[in-house]
């Protein structure tokens, strides 16, 4: 036996070392990039051999370089990475319509209507007051501006949802771009027998990405491709993405493939989110004011028809709104013009105000559904705060799991700097004891050439 | 072997403890700061429900104590007005318990003079006027309710003076606050009875009844309803002296509608009303005719009649005090209407007084429940200062815990021991 395979194998170790030194460089400068999968070196033994009858072994190789990944993991991520972007953007809408409602303050529809009520019922006591009288005016300006807010307000809810889904919409289509550039390279790859490890790190953030704007399902082909759906439509392989452009028929928020012209079913992602409070949550609120506001008017003017002005010649059969539609409660002009026009008198004498008296118990009625005004908004306001509470509760819940998940990754894939701090010294023992080795051969070899 | 635990690990674990404890403390910094638990529905919706129904019982009920205000104001002025008169009406009976036992008739002129300033004083405060009502005048503000008639021999009734104010003192209670001219001053005459339905369109159903002048002389009041519709009745009248001579014929016809279903009378000339105003100036007969109990129902005809009183206190005061012009004694039963005038108003006193205390529990009972809503309101929505700031203090400590182990354990490796 040779004294030089020695020095072959302490050789190789050197060089093994040194490469597994570089594999805890590497995992060590990425400690804190989030997408980065710490990458493991596995040593192998080389095929030993077989001299004089005696099985040598013949040093130590690196068979390869793994990124410790956990696949199931990732695809669980991604799920609740749909919904948890979903709810947050969601909460974060509502929260918004929330301030927008501004209850329970002064300034609240809710107060107002009860000012406006009141008003009514004051007025019924001194029937020819005209300040009483200018009272209920400004009572139903302040109700009327107060519902026009609302309205533009909610109106602008709106449209930051479809330019937030627009927005959406280009950056789905620029990750889908991404993600096929990446599937085409991991491909070329991994057909040639590489691992391209860090590739599919970006790879797989991308498309983390693309989960939190919009609900996906991702498959892997055998050479590392991810093939993407979205809603239900081809999305992007190695070869082909599809382009998505916004659609809005109908008053409904919707995305669809450009080519193909069909629509995505949205389930999840920020997108989603817009699209349900554009689709669904804010005309639910709006048909809520709507109701509100068409029976105020109904009630107050089919009783207010009946009552006489306190002008000269008396008049009947005047409405104190005028009309109501998308916001707009506008009070009849010659009402604001000349308050005396108000009609309250149910016989035609100055002191009557048996209108008012009708008008303010209105506030009691059970208009709609069984439920007063007063009781409709509340529970209007009530839906508000518990469909915010329930937003903010499932926003709870998909976050925990989602941290959990998360921590769980960080645990199994991130880097851990006192392991890779145990690997160095492993590494360096283990390159200063081939070091040694040599040095020993050397002198062995010393020894023997000084025998000559 | 334990989980593996990484830097990223524990990094972003303290940054979530740190977020959540940072977010509570914003909260409570919230609540201590507005003293108001609920900021927004979110907060907590059924108790946002609550608030706002609480809020509108609360603001309902200083609408129904500025009400009570205003109403009770009105009141004490209306009894105001009333003891004046009532110290009118005393002067005018001791002054005719004198002229009684008085010996010879030389002075009466002078007495004539007097009671002609209470006449005036009497007129005067049956017009007070407050805040542009006139407190006897019913509803109707538009004219003086009681004025001299052209010859100064009766006070007529401009207006009609038996409007009711009520106003509302509670959410299913009102109240009404003023004392009527037409119940002080005014002669109603009462109909009640039943006008069979069966009359066919264009027939008639006719009724007389006995009314009196200011000076006591009877006249026959004769009605007629012709039916001119379901439910519909023109209503004429003509007014005949003792003699049988038509004195007055109703100038028009008051039109009248029934309730289909209860047979009460809905309105008068299309007016919600149940009261025609008569007042023949030339003859000095003023009369209210109150139909509030006659009914349209398959029953028999029938109607009957009652009148509060014969002649009214104007007139009679103006015919005494002409008389006594004229050298003439009160008679007995001049003297017996000044009395029942003066019974009637201590009456119409005790009801305001009634009034008032009415108003006043109310307003007790208000002013109560506005407590009790205060407290109510405060459970809902008030913030335990204590108990907020003790957990404010908690979790300010919690977060500098969290600060320290993260500051302590973050920077550590096993590098620091290589």
């Amino acid at each position: 036996m040779a004294i030089s395979r020695v020095l072959d194998i302490a050789g190789k170790g050197l060089s093994v070392y040194q490469s597994a030194l570089s594999v805890t460089a590497n995992n060590v400068a990425n400690s804190s990039n989030e997408d980065y999968s710490r990458q493991k070196v596995v040593l192998l033994a080389t095929a030993s051999q077989k001299i004089a009858g005696l099985t040598w072994g013949s040093g130590v190789t690196i068979s390869e370089i793994t990124r410790v990944h956990d696949n199931l993991l990732e695809k669980q991520i991604l799920t609740y990475n749909q919904s948890n972007s979903y709810q947050e953007t969601k909460s974060e809408l509502l929260s918004e319509i929330e301030n927008v409602i501004s209850e329970p303050t002064d300034s609240g529809l809710a107060t107002l209507m009860d000012e406006f009520f009141s008003s009514w019922t004051e007025l019924s006591v001194s029937p020819q007051s005209s300040t009483l009288r200018n009272q209920v005016v400004t009572t139903a300006q302040s109700i009327s501006t107060r519902v026009s807010e609302l309205y533009s307000d909610l109106d602008s809810v709106s449209s930051d949802c479809v330019s937030n889904f627009k927005a959406d919409v280009d950056t789905i289509n620029n990750l889908l771009d991404t993600i096929k550039t990446y599937n085409n390279q991991i491909s070329s790859a991994t057909v040639a027998g590489e691992t391209p490890n860090d590739l599919l790190d970006l790879r797989d953030a991308a498309i983390s990405d693309l989960s939190e704007i919009v609900n996906i399902s991702v498959a892997y082909s055998d050479s590392n491709v991810a093939q993407i759906t979205i809603g239900g439509v081809f999305a992007c392989d190695a070869n082909y993405s599809v382009d998505f452009t916004t659609s809005l028929k109908d008053g409904e928020l919707s995305l669809v493939s450009t080519d193909s012209q069909k629509t995505a079913v949205l389930k999840g992602g920020d997108i989603y989110a817009y699209a349900d409070v554009y689709n669904n949550v804010v005309p639910s609120y709006i048909e809520e004011i709507d109701t509100l506001m068409n029976t105020l008017v109904e009630a107050v003017n089919s009783i207010h028809s009946t009552g006489y002005t306190n002008t000269d010649p008396q008049m009947t059969d005047i409405d104190f709104f005028e009309s109501y539609s998308d916001g707009n409660l506008v009070i009849n002009q010659s009402i604001v013009d000349d308050p005396n026009n108000i009609a309250i008198s149910s016989d035609g004498t100055e002191g009557n105000g048996d209108i008012a008296v009708s008008i303010a118990e209105l506030a009691d009625k059970e208009l709609i559904d069984g439920s007063t005004l007063s009781e409709t908004y509340g529970s209007f306001i009530t839906k508000i705060g518990t469909d915010i509470t329930t937003s903010d509760s499932l926003l709870e819940s998909s976050g925990q799991i989602l941290e959990q998940l998360t921590t769980e990754k960080a645990s199994y894939s991130g880097v851990s700097t006192d392991e890779e701090m145990t690997n160095l010294i492993i590494y360096q023992r283990a390159y200063q004891a081939c070091s040694k080795l040599i040095s020993i051969e050397d002198e062995m070899l010393d020894t023997l050439i000084n025998m000559v | 072997m334990g989980i593996r635990v990484t830097d990223l690990m524990m990094s972003g674990s303290y940054l979530t403890t740190i977020n959540k404890t940072k977010n509570k403390i914003s909260e409570l910094s919230e609540e201590v700061a507005t003293g108001e638990k609920i900021q927004s529905p979110s907060d907590d919706p059924i108790g946002t429900a609550k608030l706002l129904a609480l809020n509108k019982r609360y603001a309902d009920c200083e609408t129904y104590i500025n009400n009570i205000d205003e109403a009770s104001a009105f009141v004490n002025e209306s009894i105001t007005a009333m003891e004046s008169m009532e110290t009118e009406v005393t002067d005018a009976l001791s002054m005719l318990t004198e002229i009684s036992s008085l010996s010879e008739d030389s002075s009466l002129t002078s007495y004539a003079e007097e009671l002609d300033s209470v006449i005036n004083s009497l007129l005067s405060l049956a017009n007070t006027e407050s805040n542009g009502k006139y407190l006897f005048g019913g509803t109707d503000y538009s004219e003086m309710p009681y004025a001299l008639s052209s010859d100064g021999d009766s006070v007529c009734c401009q207006v009609d003076a038996s409007g009711q104010t009520t106003v509302k003192i509670t959410n299913n209670s009102s109240i009404k606050i003023n004392t009527t001219g037409a119940d002080l001053f005014n002669t109603i005459v009462e109909q009640s009875g039943n006008i069979s339905s069966a009359t066919t369109v264009g027939g008639t159903v006719t009724s007389q009844t006995t009314v009196y002048d200011g000076s006591g002389n009877e006249y026959t009041l004769n009605l007629t309803y012709t039916k001119t519709a379901a439910d519909k009745y023109d209503l004429t009248y003509t007014v005949n002296d003792s003699s049988g001579t038509t004195v007055y014929t109703s100038a028009s016809a008051a039109s009248l509608k029934f309730d289909s279903t209860s047979g009460k009378l809905l309105t008068v000339d299309g007016e919600e009303s149940t009261s025609l105003n008569i007042y023949i100036e030339d003859s000095n007969i003023n009369f209210i005719l109150d139909l509030e109990n006659t009914t349209e129902t398959s029953s028999a005809s029938s109607l009957s009649y009652s009148a509060n009183q014969e002649r009214d206190i104007f007139s009679t005061l103006i015919a005494i005090r002409n008389n006594l012009a004229n050298g003439v004694t009160p008679s007995d039963e001049d003297i017996a209407v000044v009395e029942d005038f003066y019974n009637n108003l201590l009456d119409a006193e005790a009801k305001a007084g009634n009034t008032i205390n009415q108003l006043d529990n109310t307003e007790t009972f208000l002013e109560s429940r506005e407590t009790m809503l205060t407290d109510l309101i405060a459970n809902v929505n008030e913030v335990d200062t204590t108990e907020a700031a003790l957990e404010l203090e908690t979790q300010q400590t919690v977060l500098e815990l969290s600060y320290q182990m993260a500051s302590s354990t973050l920077t550590m490796s096993l590098l620091d021991y290589l």
